[in-house]
């Protein structure tokens, strides 16, 4: 386990307790820390129990330990509940003014000495603490204490509003946490920009309410920016030429609609929020036709209604990206919180058989890689793509460092030559298909003849076959076009017409239920399929961590890729996350396994959804770890269901 | 290697040649061949497109820029025949494929045809939303009454009574007015043509497409096959000449005169017309040119620190 520090801030929904833990975050991340948000909260507006817990670590983290640090309770319930998670030198805060079952600690006389380090110098690791995700409290140099800020009091009597409450929170906080108020200062100025000075104030009351508990001393590393996955997709399409995105508001996915909208001036994006998911598809679809490099983002049940638009972009070779949320299911399920159960249903909607790609980011920055690789590949394939993702990283809170990643690739869009006639759909590498499937006979019909009968140079159409067999045989990523695409060219084309369709067509764009044709545009696709299979294992498609040498694996894929990694790390396991999962990376998948002698597949699902897929690809699993209460897994949880398994 | 490297692609073998191009870019119609049956309502509004292509091009929109979309049914075939940008959709989606369009590219014109199982059924969400926005798109709709492709059944716009091979006692439902819901929608372009009269027909579809906003036409277009009204329409037809386009509450009035079966008279022309700002405006101004994205994902990520 890493080294690593936690604090729960809890209350009602409404209390803005979202927020508080993103201000506790950006001022660990201010200190060096990295760090890793989780948010829990029911579907409702007012009411309820709100927590959100901030995990700071010197490593990247991506989940929540059992064990807690502090926790500022801004209800009974949050004492209720996550009191017994602190640990033994650990501090419950309590707004005296709401919470009444429990009263706080006399203070000791001299205990606001700045120089009484009680709980030592820098960071301490959480497993020193026996942080096994027990209660327990058998160690500790120091007892947990429970602290009072009269929070109502303070903000009635300098007059402040209720959303300030956080403020204050965040002042309380760094006296606790002995973080000097000059950092705090500079933290409210950037990121509570709005009523500073009566925010500095009520930051000050806070601040001198309580008595310092900690020393987190600051760390020499950089300060990295702190998003959730759901803008890291965001940023991640926009980086990859992202120039539309529409959506119908649907948690967890509701904030890429967000964030879209709010960049959408600074990013020339046009961001739409129509009337519901199949206007969304089908808007998006037509954009794609005009040009426009759209995205649309849904969860499970809008994603249901965009599946015909999904089979109609296979059909009609529309580029398009759709981020899908996972949240548990079925039907309505549980709205606002986490699961990896839509798999299949990604895998497998809409009707027919076409080229998709999937891929499954764990984190802010793969969120962010993975995004990018979506929207330059479903337009070099024209083909749905897909970010799946899951409420954990949706709505976590990363540290993200993208100059981390490996660089971005650079997907060419192939586009039309402008030799007349243009046909949406041509298959000038039908020859070269045949040949690489093991006919090569019929040579002889090949595109040089199909473009010489249509008025093209004996010369041009030679070229394109000859950059078309360069491609299949190159690694370059983006050289000339891949087989099976028809290059790409958008209306007005004088003297031209661009025509796509829903059913079965001929290379122009013309309705056909010709068998020969319907075959051929078949393998057309199929072409298309094989060529981006290649081309995803030309990327890290499969992650391996933690120990690469070692008999035993880890297996997952989405949000559990980082607590997974951290129980690696800690038992000395292997960790294996495929990042793509449509075209499944067989290659990389093989080769990640290799020497491998157990391996335990951790999910958030019942039926084991990507057991059932590594079947499909001839690979089996010989242990299940799985989570579908619709909370992620703690490291503790984690660490105690690994080594269950391995005894 | 991989599942998908397995699949034999080796296929048919030998290629099909080429079906013979149009004669030329300036050719009204593909090489398609046309499958409606002989009498089908559909031949008329085709037969306007012939013409229309030139009226556009003299009013300032170049073939090039024209785009049709169309739904599924037997309306839709005209996405074949015409020898111009087209996006074939599917059943029920042409509104919010043709709005897509508009706003990807707002230079284009975009004209969606659809019938009326496929767009007041299907899709009528759509079209609501279309109006509501404004969406500068118009939308011809082939009004026939009846599933023709599916062979025949009831549709939104059939009479209560309709016998249809899924109503063999009858519909027992009241057909909808689309017009109504268009103006309520927020249309600001309304209208009722007809298959026969091609002057007529050529004129609304000619107005529709050049109007700066949402325009419907609702165009009665006739099923020889399985709904035959050729003379329930030319008895009750008639062109107005005495309405007042700016009035909604006339053009209300006079689209509630024909309740889409039983006796009334069934006037054709443009009901409703006004000027709005249109949903396309909103996008229109976009200027992507010194837009440097990693500069502005460096910039989101500063602000984030």
């Amino acid at each position: 386990m890493y080294d690593s520090f936690s604090v729960l801030v809890g209350g009602k929904a409404g209390d803005g307790i979202n927020e508080a833990g993103n201000l506790i975050a950006r001022l660990m991340n201010r200190l060096g820390y990295r760090v890793y948000v989780e948010v829990d909260y029911p579907s409702l507006i007012r009411g309820g129990h709100n927590f959100s817990i901030v995990r700071c670590a010197r490593e990247k983290v991506g989940c929540r330990t059992d064990r807690l640090d502090v926790v500022m309770a801004l209800n009974d319930e949050t004492v209720e509940r996550h009191a017994h998670r602190l640990g033994g030198a650990g501090t419950l805060v309590i707004d005296t003014g709401s919470v009444k079952s429990v009263t706080p600690d006399e203070a000791d006389e001299g205990d606001d000495d700045p120089s009484d380090e009680s709980r030592g110098g820098d960071l301490k690791a959480g497993g020193e603490r026996g942080g096994s995700g027990q209660d327990d409290s058998e160690e500790g140099d120091a007892e947990c204490i429970v602290m009072g800020v009269p929070i109502a009091a303070i903000l009635k009597e300098l007059q402040a509003p209720p959303v300030m409450r956080n403020t204050c929170l965040l002042g309380t906080f760094c006296r606790i946490a002995g973080i000097s108020w000059e950092i705090l200062e500079d933290t409210i100025r950037q990121h509570i920009p709005r009523s500073l000075e009566k925010n500095l104030e009520v930051a000050r009351r806070g601040y001198e309410a309580t008595r310092k508990r900690e020393s987190l001393a600051s760390l020499d590393l950089p300060a990295l920016p702190v998003m959730n996955g759901n803008e890291a997709v965001g940023l991640g399409l926009i980086r990859a030429g992202c120039t539309a995105y529409v959506a119908y508001p649907m948690s967890p996915s509701t904030g890429l609609l967000h964030f879209m909208a709010s960049v959408a001036d600074d990013c020339s994006l046009k961001v739409v929020h129509p009337e519901n998911e199949i206007a969304v598809i089908l808007m998006a679809l037509g954009m794609a036709y005009a040009g426009e490099r759209a995205a649309v983002g849904t969860a499970g049940g809008g994603f249901c209604l965009m599946t015909e638009g999904v089979s109609l972009a296979g059909q009609a070779e529309l580029p398009i990206v759709i981020m899908v949320a996972q949240r548990p299911g079925p039907s309505t399920g549980l709205p606002t919180y986490t699961t990896q159960a839509d798999l299949h249903f990604v895998l497998n909607a809409g009707q027919g058989e076409f080229p998709r790609l999937v891929v499954a980011p764990g984190s802010a920055e793969e969120a962010y890689y993975w995004s990018a690789v979506a929207m330059g590949l479903a337009w070099r394939y024209q083909t749905a793509a897909f970010v799946l993702a899951d409420k954990a990283v949706c709505e976590g809170s990363y540290s993200i460092d993208i100059d981390a990643l490996p660089p971005l690739p650079e997907y060419d869009v192939p586009l039309w030559d402008g030799v007349s006639p243009y046909r949406r759909y041509a298959r000038p590498d039908d020859a070269t298909a045949a040949g690489t499937a093991g006919t090569p006979d019929d040579m002889s019909t090949g595109a040089s003849a199909d473009a010489a009968s249509a008025g093209t140079s004996g010369e041009s159409a030679d070229a394109t076959a000859a950059g078309t067999a360069t491609a299949e045989g190159s690694a370059a990523p983006s050289a000339a076009v891949p087989p099976g695409v028809s290059p790409l060219a958008f209306p007005p084309l004088p003297g031209e017409v661009v025509k796509v369709d829903s059913y079965e067509h001929d290379e122009l764009g013309v309705t056909t239920e010709d068998n020969v044709e319907t075959v051929l545009m078949q393998e057309k696709r199929v072409r298309k399929w094989c060529a981006l299979e290649e081309e995803i294992d030309r990327l890290e498609a499969v992650k391996v961590r933690g120990d690469a040498d070692a008999p035993t694996a880890l297996l997952c894929w989405g949000s559990n890729g980082s607590v997974c990694r951290e129980v690696a790390d800690e038992l000395g396991l292997r960790m294996v996350q495929p990042l793509v999962l449509s075209p499944f990376p067989t290659r990389q998948f093989e080769e990640a396994l290799d020497g491998v002698e157990r391996l335990i597949c951790v999910e958030n699902n019942v039926t084991g959804q990507l057991v059932k897929l590594l079947r499909l690809h001839g690979f089996d699993v010989d242990d299940a770890i799985r989570r579908y209460d619709g909370r992620m897994f703690s490291l503790e949880e984690l660490t105690t269901g690994v080594k269950e398994v391995l005894q | 290697m991989s599942d998908i490297a397995d699949l034999d692609i080796s296929g048919a073998g030998s290629r099909r040649p080429q079906p013979a191009v149009m004669e030329g870019a300036a050719a009204p119609l593909t090489y398609a061949e046309n499958t409606w049956c002989p009498g089908c309502g559909n031949f008329g509004i085709l037969n306007v497109w012939k013409t229309l292509i030139d009226e556009l091009a003299d009013n300032g929109v170049p073939r090039e820029r024209i785009v049709v979309v169309a739904g599924i049914g037997c309306h839709a075939k005209i996405a074949d025949y015409l020898n111009l940008n087209t996006f074939y959709s599917l059943h029920g989606r042409t509104v919010p494929v043709a709005t897509g369009i508009k706003l990807g590219n707002p230079e284009l014109t975009v004209i969606a045809h659809a019938g009326d199982g496929d767009c007041y059924g299907e899709g009528l969400e759509h079209m609501l939303f279309a109006a509501k926005r404004n969406i500068d798109i118009s939308l011809m709709v082939h009004d026939n009454g009846v599933y023709a492709l599916t062979t025949g059944q009831y549709t939104p716009t059939s009479p209560r009574g309709f016998r249809g091979k899924s109503t063999p006692g009858g519909s027992a439902e009241q057909p909808i007015n689309p017009l109504e819901l268009a103006v309520a929608g927020g249309a600001t372009f309304v209208a009722r043509s007809y298959s026969r009269g091609a002057e007529r027909l050529r004129q609304t579809m000619l107005d529709a497409v050049l109007h700066r906003g949402f325009s419907l036409v609702d165009i009665l277009q006739v099923c020889a096959t399985f709904n035959n009204l050729y003379s329930y329409y030319n008895e009750r037809t008639f062109d107005m000449d005495d309405n007042d386009p700016s009035s909604r509450t006339d053009a209300l009035n006079r689209i509630g005169e024909w309740t889409y079966g039983g006796d009334g008279r069934i006037a054709l022309g443009t009901f409703y017309r006004s000027e709005a700002d249109t949903f396309d405006g909103v996008f229109r101004d976009i200027d992507r040119s010194s837009f440097d994205r990693e500069a502005a994902v460096r910039d989101l990520l500063a602000r984030r620190v």
